[in-house]
């Protein structure tokens, strides 16, 4: 693939709100996991997260998936392009909702704008609704790997000629039904969004390469880039085959797991691990950093360089 | 190709009703549909799903029929992705009533048949399900089109599936989506869509590794695009700014001219304005060429099949531009002043079709189009 520029990066996370804060907490060691009376769990909540403080336009209802998308597309600089956002679960909270009143006795009246912000692409529509773009626009779902394949196929529009600049990312939060699909993982879980703006143009930070596969086919031999020692960032799962089959493939090569830092997030923990990525070659701490992300059927991997 | 429809759970079943024009929507069976608009859907029959989600066995089924068709029996190297607008809400519904298992909510994941699909057959290469409402399965043929376009894939699986389950069906018909009459595209008094479950899966290969392994090959996709109107989550954008450019864009991408598209399968739903604004939208795209060539909605006898009903449409188009055949849309009884081009009503017409336009809309305004041709064009 043609190397395609990081213009930006917009992380809404459990250790920060924008690429400067989250970079800093990183750096900094914070940890974003703590007790949720909600849950009654340690996660790793983006606490304190009011949409209003986003947006100027004023939202009736809207379900926290797509609260978090808006909020990091509304830190790019420019945010009328192209969008391919990925998710694992969506907007589990609104279904949930919805469900309770088709289950309550009186479907008739379930309400219909809850359901509409059910859908799995209602962060997508509200995004280009928000910032008014008819632009190409996708969302994906690949269970945890969800926001890096986002991001690659994003970068293949580009590559294919069908936009300029694209946003790509991924997004999940935290509901009820998550915590309890998701209460297998031996790790805390945590939530947030990030969308990274992609050009054509050079930029400081460019992806250099990217995979997307079963994790059988030798992933790292696909990233025809990677030496012995490019260093990668992670998210375990908390999912002990999952996680056992990733150390097989890199081992020591891991420099970094933010699952710790932040609770697993999901269908956005690949891209967190962009933003963090950035973060440490924007502080020349690597020439090439390796951003990997899996589940049970799949792995998705980028490498980014300066 | 393969498919999973009201109307029949083979491609040669499918096409079959859909040249005689058969109905294959009934009153539903599977719920108490007496506090909604409508009881009629459009319900499979004849598969058993078993312990599988109904929407994942659909799909796996339809890709049996595909995987068949296209004399596969090596997968290493291929993909798949899969669209769907709502996954196996039954496994949710069960799951918030709890009457599921605590992870039973897994079974509504849109990932959960590519899933099981590469469990059965080993696919290694990228996986994914794309979830564009409605506009799933057009979008999931256009994701696959672009991996084998950029070489990175060889053969992909594509396709859409979904499941009629009272979760969804209560929101669709409290957004007044669904007619209380029976659906009516393009008639002055069509009154909205009625909805339907199902699948349907393409296999895409690149040309040259079809023809180096003497598979038969149907048709050629020449391009795609997928849009949103960035208007509204549930009402349409009455300019119909959005479709216009979506097909726009297909067609620039497919590197063919408006006048050479011999025929659009449009999307259709029997809604007032669905019909009214696509239908502007094409003339203005598609300009004088729009009154010279048929324009139908096989939602008029399969309903709306949801995040299926995408590729199932292009597996019709695929059918048309082999045979000449353009399937009727039935029910169109009073023609609409604003409706003004060959809907091919009633009766199935004979047009020779090149280059063909897919249309698939959804709700949140999202839009997908697909370009096709014939291989002789």
């Amino acid at each position: 693939m043609k190397p395609v520029g990081i213009i930006a990066c917009a992380p809404v996370s459990p250790i920060g709100v924008g690429q400067e804060e989250f970079a800093g907490a990183l750096l900094a060691d914070h940890r974003g996991i703590a007790w949720s009376d909600r849950f009654n769990h340690e996660v790793g909540e983006v606490r304190g997260f009011d949409l209003s403080q986003y947006l100027s336009t004023v939202k009736t209802y809207i379900d926290r998936t797509s609260a978090l998308a808006l909020a990091a597309m509304s830190l790019l600089p420019t945010r009328k392009v192209a969008l391919s956002l990925g998710t694992q679960w969506g907007c589990m909270e609104s279904l949930e909702t919805f469900a309770g009143k088709v289950l309550s006795g009186n479907p008739k009246f379930a309400p219909p704008l809850v359901f509409t912000h059910s859908y799995a692409n209602a962060p997508n529509s509200l995004i280009a609704i928000e910032f008014g773009s008819r632009e190409f626009n996708i969302c994906l779902s690949c269970g945890s790997t969800s926001g890096l394949v986002a991001l690659i196929y994003a970068a293949q529009q580009l590559e294919l000629g069908r936009c300029e600049l694209i946003a790509a990312g991924g997004v999940d939060s935290l509901s009820r039904p998550i915590f309890e699909q998701e209460s297998g993982r031996t790790v805390p879980l945590g939530e947030g969004a990030v969308l990274a703006l992609l050009g054509t143009e050079a930029a400081e930070v460019e992806l250099l390469d990217s995979y997307t596969g079963s994790p059988g086919a030798g992933f790292l031999d696909v990233v025809g880039q990677l030496d012995k020692s490019t260093l990668f960032i992670y998210s375990s799962t908390g999912l002990q085959e999952v996680d056992d089959m990733v150390q097989r493939e890199l081992g020591s090569r891991i420099a970094l797991d933010l699952t710790p830092r932040m609770g697993f997030t999901l269908g956005a923990s690949g891209m967190m691990g962009v933003s963090a990525a950035v973060a440490l070659l924007r502080q020349r701490k690597a020439k090439t950093i390796g951003v990997v992300s899996a589940d049970e059927r799949r792995m998705a991997a980028v490498l980014l360089g300066m | 190709m393969g498919v999973v429809t009201p109307v029949g759970n083979s491609v040669p079943a499918f096409w079959e009703a859909l040249c005689v024009g058969r109905s294959g929507l009934a009153p539903i069976t599977r719920f108490d549909a007496s506090p909604y608009r409508n009881d009629l859907a459009g319900e499979i029959k004849g598969i058993e799903p078993g312990d599988v989600p109904r929407a994942s066995a659909y799909a796996l089924f339809a890709l049996r029929e595909a995987v068949r068709d296209a004399n596969l029996a090596d997968f290493a190297g291929s993909g798949i992705v899969l669209g769907s607008n709502f996954g196996g809400m039954d496994a949710a519904l069960g799951f918030f009533r709890g009457t599921g298992s605590r992870d039973s909510l897994s079974g509504s994941n849109l990932a959960d048949p590519v899933d099981r699909a590469i469990r059965e057959y080993g696919f290694v290469g990228p996986s994914c399900c794309v979830s564009l409402s409605c506009a799933s399965g057009a979008a999931s043929v256009g994701m696959a089109y672009d991996t084998i376009a950029l070489g990175l894939a060889d053969i992909m699986i594509a396709g859409g599936f979904d499941e009629l389950s009272e979760l969804s069906y209560a929101g669709l018909s409290a957004l007044r989506a669904i007619t209380p009459d029976i659906i009516r595209p393009f008639d002055k008094n069509r009154k909205g869509t009625i909805f339907s479950e199902g699948a349907g899966v393409v296999v895409l290969e690149s040309i040259e590794s079809a023809r180096q392994r003497g598979a038969k090959i149907h048709a050629e996709v020449l391009g795609h695009f997928v849009n949103n109107d960035a208007y509204h989550m549930t009402a349409p954008d009455k300019t119909g700014q959005g479709i216009r450019e979506v097909m726009e864009r297909a067609i620039r991408d497919a590197g063919v001219s408006p006048e050479s598209v011999d025929y659009v399968n449009s999307h259709g739903t029997g809604t007032e304005y669905n019909d009214r604004i696509e239908t502007s939208a094409i003339k203005q795209v598609l300009g004088r060429r729009a009154h010279e060539i048929p324009v139908d909605s096989i939602k008029s006898m399969i309903g709306h099949m949801m995040g299926a009903a995408g590729t199932v449409e292009i597996i019709a188009t695929v059918k048309t531009i082999q045979t000449g055949i353009v399937p009727p849309t039935v029910n169109l009884e009073t023609p609409d002043p604003e409706c003004d081009l060959n809907y091919v009503p009633g009766k199935a017409q004979t047009f020779p079709v090149k280059i063909a336009l897919s249309n698939s809309y959804g709700i949140g305004g999202c839009n997908a189009a697909v370009v096709l041709g014939g291989l002789d064009r």
